[in-house]
């Protein structure tokens, strides 16, 4: 679509700031909006009076006024009588006779007012398609841009641009409300804010409500240094007074308060909460007196981000680890728990990376009989729901990039494009359209060249054809490719070269994933970490390794400290003590652990390994319970150990509980031990290419609408380690996907969960579903709000467990086990 | 307006975990007396370890509003009429206020990123902080209200704090309540669809403001951020604290 830039980036290039307008809502209170009254109303009711506060603006030296808007879309409007299309027609033709061809008007959007998954349930399409009828309303009914404001979630301000990008041709201002500590409600930094804003080729960025101008200018001079983008602010008027419950400015300071970021360039200013058309006028005389103001635009980036999530930001410079380890290439545990969608083991291998230093991650769900484009973004929601580090999105399949970029929260790093047509095709539009950062290969249909020249020569291609994209030299992230040494004894020169000759040619980020270097070596890690070595001083600037290997992290940190990048050691320092056990671990006897004198008191010499298992199990002691599992897995068959050991240990521990003489924090640390010991068991069926232990399949999902998932977390860990499989979908299920699931997997029992009598019908509707669709799976349902009475009764649900060991009990009576 | 969490009733924290022998009471803080059981013993040591991580991650926030209360055909409503509180409870709860006022609070939505992430980790640490955290929040709103008692005028007394939810007074109700104060915009707390607040860790209340002294029902269930999810409840018991 021809993007209409008006003349808004021409006006910026002269060295004023342009005036928004101020506040509506406090105009429109002055004017005796009642309270529990929606602003957007007057629109039809009042639109003499909106329009005089527009006039009253421009009048002042507006020259951009925001419509009456800002909470006009469907989901606010819900209930009050009002729709969407209606509001948003007249209070844009209010707003375009006021300003008649003295202001342009911007189409006003704010927050939804719900939030979106995964803090809360509203869908990104549901956000995509709220905002995208606003804006077709609005673009239709005359606006000449259009401008999200206050806004505190960054996936929330992400669909909101894409929804203008797609639909309309407006020029987009973007601007986000930070608390002091320059982040928003939802934890996102101005960084997070940029990356997403200028990667997504908003026209405008900034800064607007929750701070006066004197607050908010630190932030501004923070964006400024991001990005080359027009800046806006609109300040409150001042902090919220106490005694006056008003704002604690005066129009003049305001005026003054705002010099700091007029002589920063910002290109765009006005004022939010608590200002009227005399802070324009303010604003306006000291933009005068202040003449010329230095250019807003053209300042360039000073600091680059390389990737982001919604709450942290990977800025160039230094070295970063990027986790390797979320690739199922030969990790048959990986595999496996792909396979059954079991994505709670991808998760907790991404936050065991996070917590080894990395401060990236790749993530390849590539592998055979894997729906990549489904698979992909569902574990991109997953992993963002946990794991605040950017995302590498690594896939060769062009719709799965597409699909996991559209969902993903932040600035992303795609992995990757090389030099051959169909790629260069494919993929950097992608990068464009999402602002991502975009690993480039050195290789094309010939194949990888030997020589770094060569290399470099596909390199131009790719920097050519992405710079004519509108992609920044800065984006590109060159990985030189790792060849193992073992084969061709110059591959790790032939990779430095080709670093070398692309960074003094371009001046790219860099990238390299260092272990292929040693493949069919001996002594893979010394090699290794050689190689990774050579490459930081090369001037690497991504590695991509496995954080989980204490000496690639060890020499990275210190070499941080060396390089002064750490004053005072301090992560140094932090590292060590993180990684306290591992040394000693390493001291104690070389790798090979054993539970020895270390351990606690519970696990005591003498006793048998399988009584010392037990006793672990019920004492909650989690890395004891995996080393014994494992030793005794040497001796023992897989089913016996879950037999005569686990299962025994975990009833006497239920029966503990129910008996009131252990608690709910004991029975879950035995829990999780005891799945310390099944995760041990697992590994080794995989590796052994042996059918999992499975006494069954059990389905669990908290109703739609309802995000209270911690007891149906308990129930599915306590389940786990009775040998049953869960299929969990999750919390704030819908109807249909549970009942798909019964079926598509034969499922004989299914566990539902609500909290909240609101949610009770989800609870209702899902059951009646799963009757029609499966009427042989039994259904046992549980959560606060349910009695038993009301479960069997009204529910029609064939049983109800008040806690997680009844579910147990419920599902051995439904499966058998062993133990009966 | 930001707040900081002072002080975690533990023995609240306990009673949230289900220990259902355990009275609040036995362990006397301060006093050096404590009648208590290893088991409460080690569970308390962990708490107070998983309550520095609940600090560190909270960032609290409140605030409140005075509301005008009409009375139409022996209903009751916010406002000149056009917000209804519907059922008997209110009705008990507010039936000597001329006027009421909308509290509201959270821990932010950080620390259910904190215990969405910990339930992967390390489950039990989960639900101990949960419980934590259940209890810190009633810690903010404590102090919320301190700041209105300090605001009274001479003669006004205010009536606990009574939540949507509890009662018949519909859960629906917190999106309105949550509307009229601009709870988005001034603590970034939201309502779902089926009306849950997001941040989890939220309470949104009602206190009617009376011209006498008010009977108190704190420690009640109404004010329990567990109503929703309480084992007690579910067995048709009252937990401990509640006298």
């Amino acid at each position: 679509m021809q993007r209409n830039k008006l003349r808004l980036n021409e006006e910026t290039a002269t060295h004023t700031a342009i005036l928004l307008d101020g506040a509506m809502g406090t105009m429109l209170q002055q004017a005796g909006l009642p309270l529990g009254v929606r602003p957007e109303s007057y629109n039809l009711d009042f639109p003499e009076a909106i329009e005089g506060i527009h006039k009253s603006y421009i009048e002042a030296g507006s020259r951009i006024i925001y419509t009456n808007t800002f909470g006009a879309n469907s989901h606010k409007l819900q209930g009050t009588g009002l729709n969407t299309k209606e509001v948003v027609e007249s209070a844009v033709k209010i707003a375009k006779r006021a300003a008649g061809d003295m202001a342009k008007v911007a189409l006003d959007i704010g927050p939804i007012g719900e939030m979106l998954a995964p803090n809360g349930t509203l869908s990104f399409d549901e956000a995509y398609e709220i905002f995208k009828e606003m804006l077709v309303c609005g673009e239709k009914a005359g606006a000449d841009l259009v401008v999200f404001e206050t806004m505190t979630d960054l996936l929330e301000v992400k669909a909101g641009i894409l929804a203008a990008k797609e639909n309309t041709a407006l020029p987009v201002f973007v601007t986000m409300t930070f608390e002091k500590n320059g982040r928003t409600f939802e934890g996102t930094p101005i960084e997070a804010m940029v990356s997403v804003a200028a990667g997504m080729g908003c026209d405008a960025v900034g800064i607007n409500c929750s701070l006066g101008p004197r607050e908010i200018a630190p932030l501004i001079k923070r964006v400024k240094a991001l990005t080359d983008l027009p800046v806006i602010v609109k300040a409150n008027a001042g902090l919220p007074n106490l005694e006056t419950g008003g704002y604690d400015l005066q129009p003049d300071t305001y005026a003054e308060e705002s010099v700091e970021a007029l002589l920063d360039g910002v290109a765009y200013i006005g004022g939010c909460c608590g200002t009227d058309p005399e802070f324009i006028r303010r604003l306006k005389g000291k933009i005068e007196e202040l003449q010329p103001i230095p250019p807003s635009v053209g300042g360039g980036v000073k600091e680059h981000i390389i990737a982001s999530s919604a709450t942290k930001a990977v800025m160039a410079g230094g070295v970063h680890v990027t986790g390797e380890r979320l690739n199922p290439t030969g990790k048959p545990r990986l595999q496996e728990a792909l396979a059954n969608e079991s994505f709670d083991y991808i998760l907790k291998q991404a936050l065991e990376q996070a917590d080894a230093g990395a401060a990236i991650l790749d993530v390849n769900v590539g592998h055979p009989g894997i729906d990549e484009a489904r698979v992909l973004p569902a574990v991109v929601l997953l992993l963002q729901s946990v794991c605040d580090l950017p995302l590498q999105l690594d896939t060769a399949k062009v719709n799965a990039m597409a699909a996991a970029l559209r969902v993903y929260n932040g600035k992303a790093i795609v992995n990757s494009v090389n030099g051959k047509e169909s790629s260069m095709a494919q993929i950097l539009p992608l990068v464009k359209k999402y602002g991502a950062s975009v690993i480039a290969l050195p290789l094309d249909d010939d194949g990888i060249p030997e020589t770094a020249e060569g290399r470099l020569q596909i390199i131009d291609k790719i920097v050519g054809r992405a710079e004519a994209l509108g992609i920044p030299r800065r984006d590109i992230i060159l990985d030189a490719l790792t060849m193992t040494v073992s084969a061709q004894g110059d591959s790790a020169l032939v990779t430095l070269k080709t670093m070398d000759l692309v960074r003094a040619k371009y001046g790219l980020l860099t990238s390299l994933g260092v272990s292929n270097i040693s493949f069919g070596a001996p002594n893979r890690p010394a090699l290794n970490l050689a190689f990774l070595t050579l490459a930081l001083d090369h001037g690497l600037d991504l590695a991509l390794i496995n954080p989980n290997q204490l000496s690639m992290m060890e020499m990275i940190a210190g070499r941080r400290v060396l390089l002064n990048q750490d004053p005072s050691m301090k992560a140094y320092i932090r590292f060590m003590e993180v990684n306290a056990g591992q040394y000693q671990a390493a001291a104690a006897g070389g790798g090979n652990q054993s539970p020895g004198k270390g351990t606690k008191q519970a696990v005591m010499e003498g006793h048998t390994p399988e009584d010392r298992l037990s006793l672990a199990i019920r004492q909650g002691l989690k890395t004891e319970t995996g080393l014994l599992t494992g030793e005794i897995l040497q001796t023992m068959d897989a089913n016996l150990v879950v037999e005569t050991i686990l299962i025994p240990a975990l009833d006497r521990v239920g029966k503990d509980f129910e008996a009131g003489t252990l608690f709910l924090p004991q029975l879950i640390a035995a829990a999780t031990s005891a799945q310390e010991a099944f995760e041990k068991i697992k590994e080794k069926l995989a590796l052994e290419k042996k059918a999992s232990i499975s006494r069954g399949s059990i389905l669990l999902a908290t109703v739609k609408g309802d995000i209270h998932d911690i007891g149906k977390n308990i129930v599915k860990v306590v389940l786990e380690n009775y040998g049953f499989d869960i299929i969990d979908l999750g919390r704030d299920v819908p109807v249909e996907n549970v009942a798909r699931k019964a079926v598509e997997k034969n499922i004989k029992l299914v566990g539902l969960s609500a909290l909240m009598t609101t949610t009770l019908d989800s609870m209702h509707e899902t059951i009646r579903a799963l009757r029609e669709s499966c009427p042989e799976a039994k259904i046992m349902v549980g959560g606060a709000v349910l009695t038993r009475n009301y479960a069997l009764n009204t529910l029609k649900a064939d049983y109800y467990a008040k806690d997680a060991t009844e579910g147990v009990a419920i599902a051995k009576g439904i499966f058998g086990g062993w133990d009966q | 307006m930001d707040y900081k969490i002072e002080y975690i009733d533990e023995s609240d924290v306990l009673r949230y975990l289900g220990f259902k022998n355990f009275r609040a009471g036995v362990v006397k803080r301060g006093t050096g007396e404590t009648e208590t059981s290893p088991e409460v013993e080690a569970t308390l040591k962990e708490v107070r370890e998983m309550a520095g991580e609940i600090l560190r991650v909270a960032r609290p926030k409140g605030i409140y509003q005075r509301i005008p209360l009409t009375r139409r055909d022996g209903e009751f409503y916010l406002l000149d009429g056009s917000l209804h509180l519907p059922g008997k409870s209110i009705k008990h709860h507010l039936k000597e206020s001329h006027e009421v006022i909308l509290i509201t609070g959270t821990l932010g939505i950080a620390v259910d990123q904190y215990l969405r992430s910990t339930q992967l980790t390390d489950m039990k640490r989960a639900v101990m902080s949960d419980s934590i955290a259940s209890v810190a929040i009633e810690n903010i709103l404590d102090q919320v209200q301190e700041e209105i008692e300090q605001s009274l005028g001479d003669g006004e007394y205010l009536t606990d704090r009574f939540a949507p939810g509890y009662g018949d007074l519909p859960i629906g109700l917190n999106g309105r309540l949550a509307g009229l104060l601009d709870t988005k915009r001034q603590i970034g707390l939201t309502v779902s669809a089926s009306g849950i607040m997001i941040p989890r860790k939220s309470v949104m209340a009602i206190i009617g403001v009376a011209d006498r002294p008010q009977g108190k029902f704190a420690r009640g269930c109404a004010n329990c951020t567990m109503k929703e999810d309480c084992s007690f409840n579910k067995a048709g018991e009252i937990c401990k604290g509640t006298n």
